[in-house]
């Protein structure tokens, strides 16, 4: 390269060009072959192992050099807490039903997952929300023939209890609360309060049951028997969604399926558990029921990240609106409909 | 790809003459390339020592490492052009970008560090972030010395400029962090009445 030019040139003004090496130094060229093979060696090592929580891939951890088939299996998690609803409404980050659903059908497609844990911790929800789900969970296990097991933990009530049922095995932990089995539909009636503040209140309808459910007037006698007959009726599903999922005839079920709810060493003298254990066990089970052998890999996509994203969401709606916030936690001010739900 | 090289060769070898070259005549697509491979490295020295399981390994996640990479770069070149500008330098900001991509080169030796540094410390993966931080330091150098060479700034001044952006960055969030904490305790304050 030619740098005589440069020589005597003021600070800063741009220097000529050299004319180029016919072809890159040795120096680079070894540089760009150490990378290349960098790479190489990179990839090589996330193919053998996949990321997963309890640590990076098996290299890391001074295993062999060759991956068995074993190391690429792993048991994945799935935690449903909190009410089950299609989706919150107002929040940046998608979560209820759906999200959980996509969560579910993605982690189904995924041929290194061999079994899911659904780690339930929630007292149910909205009746078309548990549904769904439910029927994703059935198709993971016919369709994916992949094994779905339920660890249940705090609580796991009405539709909680509804999503275990769908599973091939529920595991609880003793003192969990599951069970009430039924349906709920909230209503209230702030009439009086509207009246004390003097707003009146009104509507023009098509048919007479067109505002059933109002808050801002009794409700009829014809409305109370329409409003039992959906309820009913959402209760022999949930009956029949039980007894398919358990294998307890209907009949047998019926009596500890008035709303009562049981703790998890009841439920297990009951028929509603399959065994008492923890996540722990919940996940050896599942590998063992997908034919992972010794200890399973765990697989949480994506968990970390969405819950961090949960919490600054909730405080931002907390700080947005903090009474909202409040009439949010009472399940009649924010949900209207028939409900999966322990009502408490 | 032997004239990418051949630039990269330049730019250990002769760096006063490529920053009068790039100046005369701007290289941004290969500073691109510098900033992506840039992003790749990082990238995969994550994943291998598990440090990307926050965000997961994905093709998805290895594209917004090296967009982030290559949007950071950009807006790096811009605000050190602006300070190197102010500090009585002269120069044109696309030969900057074009310098500071191929200093983001720098990057690619965090790969085969981390993959030497498992090696021999075989799960002592945290450990390995460290490591960054002198990968890091011989970007800022090299940067510093392209501000130097193509503003002809002397280089505690091409310093200055390279580290002023951190400094008004670190500034902004401490001031942004200040304001939510005191957001927050004005919020307790309130409820607490």
């Amino acid at each position: 390269m030619d740098t005589n030019d440069s020589a005597g040139t003021e600070p800063g003004a741009p220097t000529p060009a050299s004319p180029e090496p016919a072809r890159p130094g040795r120096k680079v060229a070894f540089l760009a072959a150490l990378y290349a093979a960098s790479v190489l060696a990179a990839g090589v090592v996330l193919w053998r192992g996949p990321v997963h929580k309890d640590g990076g891939p098996s290299l890391l951890k001074g295993s062999s050099l060759l991956p068995s088939k074993s190391e690429k299996e792993m048991v994945a998690i799935v935690s449903i807490s909190g009410p089950i609803y299609a989706s919150d409404g107002g929040g940046f980050v998608a979560r209820g039903a759906q999200a959980w659903g996509r969560r579910l059908e993605k982690l189904a497609d995924k041929s290194e997952v061999k079994a899911i844990v659904l780690d339930i911790n929630s007292p149910g929800g909205s009746v078309g929300s548990i549904q769904e789900l439910y029927s994703i969970i059935g198709r993971v296990r016919r369709e994916h023939k992949k094994p779905v097991v339920a660890h249940l933990g705090d609580v796991a009530a009405s539709g909680g209890y509804y999503l275990a049922s769908a599973c091939d095995k529920i595991i609880s932990l003793p003192g969990t609360l599951l069970g009430s089995i039924g349906v709920i539909f909230n209503t209230g009636n702030i009439e009086g309060l509207l009246a004390k503040i003097g707003v009146r209140s009104g509507n023009i309808k098509s048919g007479k049951m067109k505002d059933i459910g109002s808050m801002t007037r009794p409700m009829t006698g014809d409305e109370k028997v329409l409003l039992q007959a959906l309820i009913d009726n959402a209760y022999g599903q949930f009956l029949e969604a039980v007894s398919q999922g358990r294998g307890i005839p209907v009949a047998k079920l019926r009596p500890m399926a008035d709303g009562r709810i049981f703790t998890g060493t009841q439920g297990l003298a009951l028929g509603l558990v399959d065994q008492i254990g923890d996540l722990q066990d919940a996940i050896a089970y599942a590998g063992k029921l997908g034919g992972i052998k010794g200890k399973p890999k765990v697989l949480r996509e994506g968990e970390s990240l969405s819950s961090m994203l949960e919490l600054l969401d909730s405080r931002a709606s907390w700080i947005k609106s903090p009474e909202a916030s409040i009439l949010g936690g009472f399940g009649g001010f924010s949900y209207k409909g028939l409900e999966y739900r322990w009502d408490r | 790809m032997i004239r990418s090289l051949r630039l990269v060769d330049d730019f250990l070898e002769e760096p006063e003459a490529l920053a009068g070259q790039l100046r005369a005549s701007p290289r941004p697509l290969a500073a691109v390339g510098g900033f992506l491979v840039a992003g790749l490295s990082i990238f995969l020295a994550q994943a291998i020592s598990g440090r990307a399981v926050f965000f997961g390994v994905s093709s998805f996640w290895l594209a917004v490492v090296c967009l982030w990479q290559l949007g950071v770069g950009a807006a790096m070149s811009a605000l050190v052009h602006l300070s190197a500008e102010m500090m009585g330098g002269k120069g044109r900001a696309l030969a900057l970008f074009s310098l500071f991509g191929l200093s983001d080169l720098a990057w690619t030796t965090v790969l085969p560090i981390t993959l030497l540094w498992l090696a021999a410390f075989p799960g002592q993966a945290w450990a390995s972030g460290l490591l960054t931080m002198p990968v890091f330091y011989g970007v800022l150098r090299l940067r510093a010395r392209s501000v130097s060479h193509a503003y002809g700034l002397p280089i505690s001044k091409a310093w200055t400029a390279v580290g002023a952006p951190y400094l008004a960055m670190g500034l902004m969030v401490g001031a942004l962090f200040s304001v939510a904490i005191w957001g927050v305790f004005r919020q307790l304050l309130k409820l607490a009445a």
